[in-house]
């Protein structure tokens, strides 16, 4: 499990996250490892400083944001969050970014399928195309980023395009990394009408939803008591159906 | 459209359902186009008031520059405490006999390798034991670091306190130095993509420029203006670092960093430290009985907003004192969107009410604003009310900017910016914004071309003093301004400065 450092010829060994059985992390391999520094001396030989190189690895934790994730690279899903707390005043606000917990009353939002928001609807509202980037930057440059903003989405999502050149009221639709990163870099975006043919390799279009995958259909006709009934035993997708009836009232 | 697409490997956990957005109702009438607004309770909007009046008695700073391999940010620190204590003809170790507490301004801990930067800087001045407290807000760290001393000083804590801020980025390459900076950015959803500040910052003034500047090259050259005012009047001020005689033609051939912004456009990445003193009304009345430097009464609102700017929510404009709900009426703009700063609008908001200021363009005399981007600094003149909403490009092109009105050759109606503000003479983070209190403080106390034109200053900064060097000193100021400001607009102060016996129009907001 050895692997070279980029641009360096220094190989250090590789390292391994895993979560223990009792919920922490546990690390194994190199997470730091040394380098050897350099002084730095001026013209007349006086010392300036030293180097102190090191390669590190950070974890970062996805906590209650890890859905998204998961849906972005296993199922090439975009999910938003709702909340859905009637006696708040953001009641029925939607967030992409993707946040786990409502910014107004504190309570956890349900998570929100909208892919099919994205593909019909998404448009750039600002972008800037930049030929320069930061240390460890993994995107190929120009850097096309985008702002899109989503017809009943209360934020915006920043990202970046692929193909095509951005410009304000672009209609644009995500693509999805085959080979993913577990980051939000799995996500970008292309002009709408872009063929499948014409996206570069690594990447897709997610897969157009099944009749079977809307549960919607499943609350037809079901009564409203009944609805409470299984929101109470637990039933996420009958809480939905009661939100969408008090919002339709 | 058919898209195509490996069946998903792993359903997702939750069943999903398709949402769209026609269902949802809007529940909030007040929104423009339906869109539902956050609000705010009026306890949340209570004016802030400080239960004692708080005096800014002294400043200082250190030289300015891109590297300073010669100096530790200790010994820059130093620099600018014993300009403070010359400033009042004292010694360092005579002031320190009167500061109760250090607070400390450093952003970015991984810049300069050292936590707890301030625990060492705390040290180095000779201030342990006393209690002292480390305060990061970004590019607004400076202004919330007087802001924390404020506080303490107005609740009785303590009668003097130091306010201290400093910026080490010369310690690592720029490519590593703008994936720091991008760390400032929510590591999950905006870091990794670039690793550079300005693919999250930049998309705002391509809306700007796109929709309320509309791609007008007078706009373009209007920003240019500001960058030949800054770069220009730096060339006068020995500790800047980026004074430059420049035209708008060189800023409109200077190479595209992100369009419209050209590399003058630009602010400077420095080090660098300034530090204030705030003290209550009892030993500000010792100071000056025993230096003749007049104290400043001192006031400051502070704001925030989303570190995200992809998560800025939709609202009404907080309206300052001399606006009305009509000048806005029938927008089209969705407020804040992106091309406004909701956290500079809010402490101006509260910054204004607290000192009584009715009208900022008539009550100030002398301004630093936040010119991180020339555009910015456009923004920056609409959120602190010296023009309305898409109209901030006038109080260049009006001449009330410049120090001489360039139309008229009067004194400008409110000069801004005169010490070269972050384009001309520095953006060391954490300095910034103290650096900008003083230089305001200077011309209050009408010492701006005695600090400046000193010979033997541009000497000890190893530079020589213009032939043609100008004394910017604004004549008659008693009150001044100072906009302190986080990149996207994450945390923004305002600073209100004013000469005691010349206090605003309006009532002060008293505890």
């Amino acid at each position: 499990m050895k692997k070279q450092l980029p641009d360096t010829g220094i190989i250090v060994p590789g390292h391994e996250a895993t979560v223990t059985n009792k919920g922490g992390y546990h690390f194994e391999g190199a997470f730091s490892t040394i380098v050897p520094g350099t002084p730095i001396m001026d013209d007349e030989g006086t010392l300036r400083g030293v180097t102190k190189p090191r390669y590190m690895v950070y974890v970062h934790s996805y906590g209650g944001e890890a859905l998204f994730f998961e849906a972005l690279v296993r199922d090439h899903k975009l999910l938003a969050t709702r909340c859905e707390n009637s006696k708040c005043p953001g009641h029925g606000m939607m967030y992409l970014p993707y946040r786990s917990h409502c910014p107004d009353c504190g309570l956890k939002m349900t998570p929100i399928d909208m892919t099919e928001l994205a593909y019909n609807e998404a448009k750039v509202y600002t972008f800037v195309v930049t030929e320069r980037s930061g240390a460890y930057n993994t995107l190929a440059k120009p850097i096309r980023f985008i702002d899109i903003e989503f017809p009943g989405i209360i934020t915006f999502l920043k990202s970046y395009m692929i193909l095509g050149e951005p410009s304000i009221g672009l209609r644009v639709v995500p693509v999805f990394r085959t080979d993913p990163t577990f980051t939000i870099e799995d996500l970008a975006w292309v002009p709408e009408g872009t063929k499948p043919e014409e996206l570069p390799e690594g990447w897709t279009f997610s897969a157009l939803p099944s009749d079977d995958e809307d549960p919607a259909n499943a609350y037809e006709g079901v009564p409203d008591k009944e609805l409470v009934r299984m929101a109470n035993e637990g039933d996420l997708e009958a809480r939905q159906e009661i939100f969408f009836r008090d919002c339709n009232e | 459209m058919v898209r195509k697409g490996g069946k998903p490997e792993i359903r997702s956990r939750i069943r999903l359902k398709e949402v769209y957005y026609e269902e949802y109702p809007i529940k909030s009438p007040k929104g423009r186009k339906g869109m539902q607004m956050i609000q705010f309770s009026d306890r949340q909007l209570r004016i802030p008031s400080l239960s004692r009046p708080v005096y800014m008695i002294t400043g200082g700073m250190s030289q300015f520059g891109r590297a300073f391999p010669g100096k530790k940010t200790e010994e820059l620190c130093l620099d600018a405490v014993i300009m403070a204590a010359e400033m009042l003809g004292m010694d360092w170790l005579e002031l320190k006999q009167f500061i109760q507490a250090g607070f400390y301004g450093h952003f970015a801990d991984h810049f300069g390798d050292q936590l707890l930067g301030e625990a060492v800087i705390h040290d180095r001045l000779g201030l342990d034991p006393l209690p002292g407290i480390g305060i990061k807000t970004g590019g607004a760290t400076g202004g919330y670091t007087m802001w924390t001393t404020m506080m303490a000083v107005a609740s009785g804590m303590i009668d003097c306190g130091l306010a201290l801020g400093w910026e080490r980025m010369d310690e690592v390459p720029t490519d590593e130095g703008n994936h720091l900076i991008a760390c400032a950015a929510d590591k999950d959803w905006e870091t990794g993509m670039g690793h550079i500040y300005a693919g999250y910052y930049a998309p705002m003034s391509t809306r700007y420029w796109e929709l309320i500047a509309k791609k007008d090259p007078k706009f373009r050259e209007t920003l240019a203006k500001i960058a030949v005012k800054h770069r220009g009047y730096a060339l006068n001020n020995p500790f800047a670092h980026g004074g430059m005689k420049i035209t708008i033609e060189d800023v409109l051939n200077s190479p595209v960093v992100s369009e419209p912004l050209r590399a003058l456009d630009c602010c400077l990445m420095s080090v660098g430290s300034a530090c204030a003193v705030f003290c209550d009304e009892t030993t500000a009345n010792e100071f000056y009985n025993r230096t003749g430097q007049k104290p400043l009464r001192v006031w400051i609102g502070a704001g925030t907003h989303t570190l995200r700017v992809a998560d800025r929510r939709p609202m009404e404009i907080p309206l300052l004192p001399h606006e009305t709900v009509e000048m806005y009426t029938g927008s089209e703009h969705r407020y804040p969107g992106f091309t406004g700063f909701l956290a500079a609008r809010m402490a101006c908001y509260f910054g204004y009410r607290m000192a009584g200021v009715q009208n900022p363009l008539e009550d100030f005399d002398i301004v630093e604003l936040h010119d991180a981007f020339t555009i910015s600094d456009i923004q920056t003149y609409e959120d602190a009310g010296l023009r309305p909403y898409g109209q901030g490009n006038d109080y260049v092109e009006s001449g009330d900017c410049y120090h001489t009105n360039p139309h008229t050759g009067q004194p400008g109606k409110l000069p801004s910016n005169l010490s070269g503000g972050l384009i001309g003479n520095m953006h060391a983070v954490g300095a910034t914004g103290v650096m900008q209190a003083v230089e305001v403080a200077l011309h209050l106390w009408n010492r701006h071309g005695e600090i400046h034109g000193d010979p033997n200053r541009w000497v000890a900064f190893g530079k020589e003093k213009p032939n043609d060097w100008v004394d910017l000193q604004v004549q008659n100021a008693h009150r001044g301004m100072a906009i302190s400001h986080a990149g996207v607009g994450s945390h923004v102060t305002c600073t209100v400065l004013a000469d005691p016996d010349h206090l605003f129009t309006g009532k002060e907001v008293v505890a």
